[in-house]
């Protein structure tokens, strides 16, 4: 069974990605913000990672290219509710990061389960 | 008075005269008895005397006829001088006090001035209603500063109001004379319109005086009207401006507001929408938490509509502009119209088929249409009705009345929407922009589609234009500069779905950027050279303009900025393209009509599939063009 590490900083949402996938079947690690995210991401092995992009601390921009520097290959859908003062430009690095996919929050259930079988084949 | 003495001075002088000559006479010359040569002279001494008194009798007329004009011209000058004192007092209110206590200032001097105990000046405003600005003497219940000034529809003024206003000169009014809507009433009055070069700018009332009013005040009052008529025209242009101003800002703040909210919003609803389908699927369907899971569904998806339209207002969208025949968006917005409008309300079009293309982002024109079809169709609600749409195309040598000044000289694609409906009055017209202001019931709409409308039509370098009148329904006028369309247009909305492969440089200061973009778009087969400084990327292009195809640049850079970067370009090779990328609110047609060498505009943050489309996109064009 694939499994997916969540980078979410927004708890409700964290807990509704974890709670879609694992009823999906698949095996599902959460982490609060990048730097917890990257300590899991050590820990163990993933298929995919799902982040948000704009997060306190560490944000998604730096997540995904050290996640890439992990691991090239990776699988990496980043999600973002917008947010345009600031985080703007990271945003827009991350967009250029080259994730597989990327959603604008909110999304449904199935569009999200599209997007995860989509990479995982 | 001064006559009066004069001719009592003559005649004593005369008397005098015929007396002392008499003396002389008699006891000088010796010629006469004294009494006789008094009362009865001879020949010789009545001519001489008569001649001389005739002399005399000339003389004092003359001198008196020029004192009297001396005096008068005193007078003149005194008075001149007093009425110039009296402007440069106005002057100095109206530049150094605050509107609108000024106004009442003014008006309580030309009261005092004239010896009126009673006043009124009134300023005809911008939608055509009678804004009486000052009352003398002021009312101590109304602080200016806490109620706004009266205003009274020109149409509603009671006799003899509009005479006093639409008349070309000053006149006096005996008897009482009253505006019973502010309780304001003189008796004799001297009404004066005040004119400004094309239409009336209000008037002054002058009143309740103790001696009549004479020629010499109407005078003066025309002439007093005729210097203020400039300085109420600036104000009025000063106060449209201001509150134009304060309308971008409240737009500038909806738009700051937007980016806060909208990403904690979509968090929020993000959370609701999942949790409430999960919770859906594993209820019974059918049961009643079933039915209510559903509708907490279908009010996260109203939630997640709205925060769409809010963004709409701030941000930019993503997708390039292209150009759009107006005929096929119009056609098709009228088919969707035609759905939803009930039976009784028929849509006419009338459309030029002539009239050019505009440089447009396709959805967002389609909402513009669709929004203001619908407030149409709700406008007329209730009754027969006809929504009228016209295209057409207005050249830029034509002069047409209702054009914005910004955008004389463009070929103009005009759209005109006209309902028959019950209209808007001058205050739901001034606010119609407003964001969250409606005229709906509560829940019947947000209010925001008309500030987006706003927002997208500017975004399209156009104008929309809105005359309203109750009862008289309502004209929207969307003027957009036209767009010919050029052979690359053309030639994407033929193209094959096939991805052109290109040699590329792509020029961005920050590096994480450059290998990422090159890594992705070798990938999809081109060849990149990266660069993070733009006057690096400048001299290779320089030493091998043959060797690209394109130039992907960021707008914003230290020492050369993509768009100065794309001049450049362009004068070493015409035919290159350049796509800008940025995160600012640059208007795509602002930048592309200042700079032929911008090809598009992509925005920050954008996903990769934008990306690749508009590289392909542009190499496409290229090859299109390089075939022609």
């Amino acid at each position: 069974m694939a499994s997916i590490l969540i980078i979410e900083d927004d708890q409700e949402v964290r807990e509704y990605l974890e709670n879609v996938l694992t009823r999906a079947g698949y095996e599902v690690a959460a982490a609060a913000n990048g730097e917890e995210g990257l300590i899991r991401f050590k820990e163990s092995v993933f298929d995919l990672v799902i982040t948000d992009i704009i997060m306190p601390e560490k944000d998604g921009i730096e997540t995904i290219l050290d996640l890439r520097r992990e691991n090239g290959a990776l699988k990496l859908i980043a999600i973002s509710g917008g947010g345009r003062s600031e985080p703007e430009n990271y945003l827009h690095s991350a967009r250029l990061l080259g994730a597989d996919i990327t959603m604008k929050k909110p999304f449904t259930n199935q569009e999200m389960l599209d997007a995860v079988s989509s990479l995982l084949g | 008075m001064r006559t009066r003495s004069t001719l009592i001075v003559s005649a004593a002088a005369a008397v005098l005269f015929w007396v002392l000559d008499a003396l002389i006479d008699a006891f000088v010359f010796g010629e006469a008895e004294f009494l006789e040569s008094l009362v009865q002279p001879n020949g010789y001494e009545l001519y001489m005397r008569i001649s001389i008194l005739a002399a005399l009798l000339l003389a004092s007329v003359l001198a008196f006829s020029h004192s009297r004009r001396m005096a008068q011209a005193q007078d003149n000058i005194l008075a001149g001088q007093r009425a110039l004192e009296v402007r440069n007092r106005i002057a100095e209110i109206f530049l150094t006090g605050r509107l609108p206590q000024a106004y009442g200032t003014v008006l309580s001097l030309l009261c005092t001035e004239s010896g009126c105990r009673r006043g009124l000046l009134g300023i005809v405003g911008p939608r055509g209603e009678l804004e009486i600005v000052a009352v003398h003497p002021p009312s101590r219940r109304r602080d200016p500063d806490f109620f706004p000034p009266p205003c009274l529809p020109l149409a509603g003024l009671p006799h003899p109001w509009p005479d006093i206003l639409l008349a070309r000169a000053p006149r006096v009014i005996p008897g009482l004379t009253g505006l019973p809507a502010i309780d304001w009433s003189a008796d004799g009055i001297l009404a004066a319109p005040i004119r400004g070069s094309q239409d009336n700018l209000g008037l002054l009332v002058l009143g309740d005086r103790d001696r009549d009013f004479e020629e010499i005040d109407l005078e003066q009052v025309g002439a007093l009207t005729t210097f203020l008529a400039p300085i109420l025209q600036s104000l009025a242009q000063a106060a449209e401006r201001e509150q134009q101003a304060i309308q971008a800002q409240k737009m500038e703040a909806l738009g700051a507001l937007a980016g806060g909210i909208s990403h904690d919003f979509n968090n929020i609803l993000q959370a609701i929408m999942g949790f409430a389908a999960m919770a859906r699927e594993a209820v019974e369907p059918g049961s009643t938490p079933a039915q209510d899971l559903d509708r907490v569904l279908r009010a996260a998806q109203r939630g997640r509509d709205l925060v769409k339209r809010i963004e709409m207002v701030s941000f930019p969208a993503e997708e390039s502009f292209r150009t759009l025949p107006l005929q096929d968006a119009i056609t098709e917005a009228v088919g969707l119209l035609e759905h939803t409008a009930p039976a009784n309300i028929s849509i006419l079009t009338d459309l030029d088929p002539d009239c050019g293309p505009i440089l447009a982002h396709p959805p967002q024109i389609q909402q513009v249409l669709l929004n203001l079809g619908t407030n149409a169709i709700h406008a007329m609600e209730g009754d027969n009705g006809e929504l009228t749409i016209t295209l057409n195309r207005v050249s830029g040598d034509e002069s047409v009345p209702w054009l914005p000044e910004d955008l004389a000289g463009h070929d103009l694609a005009v759209v005109r929407m006209t309902d028959t409906g019950g209209g808007m009055d001058g205050d739901t017209l001034q606010r119609a922009f407003d964001p969250f202001y409606t005229t709906k019931s509560v829940g019947k709409g947000t209010g925001l589609g008309l500030s987006v409308v706003h927002s997208i039509i500017k975004n399209h370098g156009g104008r929309i234009l809105v005359e309203s009148n109750p009862g008289k329904g309502t004209v929207i006028r969307i003027c957009f500069p036209v767009c010919d369309p050029g052979p690359a247009d053309r030639a994407l909305e033929d193209g094959n779905g096939e991805d052109l492969k290109g040699r590329l440089m792509f020029v961005d200061d920050e590096e994480d950027i450059t290998l990422f973009a090159k890594a992705f778009l070798e990938a999809r087969g081109h060849l990149v050279a990266a660069f993070t400084d733009p006057e690096t990327a400048l001299e290779e292009f320089a030493s091998r303009p043959g060797e690209y195809d394109l130039v992907i640049s960021d707008l914003v850079m230290p020492r050369l900025t993509g768009d100065r970067l794309a001049a450049r370009i362009r004068e070493i090779r015409k035919d290159v393209p350049v796509i800008l990328i940025s995160g600012y609110a640059e208007n795509e047609y602002d930048l592309r009509s200042a700079n032929p060498a911008v090809a598009g505009l992509i925005r920050k943050p954008f996903t990769s599939q934008i990306l690749a489309r508009a590289v392909a996109r542009a190499l496409r064009d290229t090859t299109f063009s390089g075939e022609v």
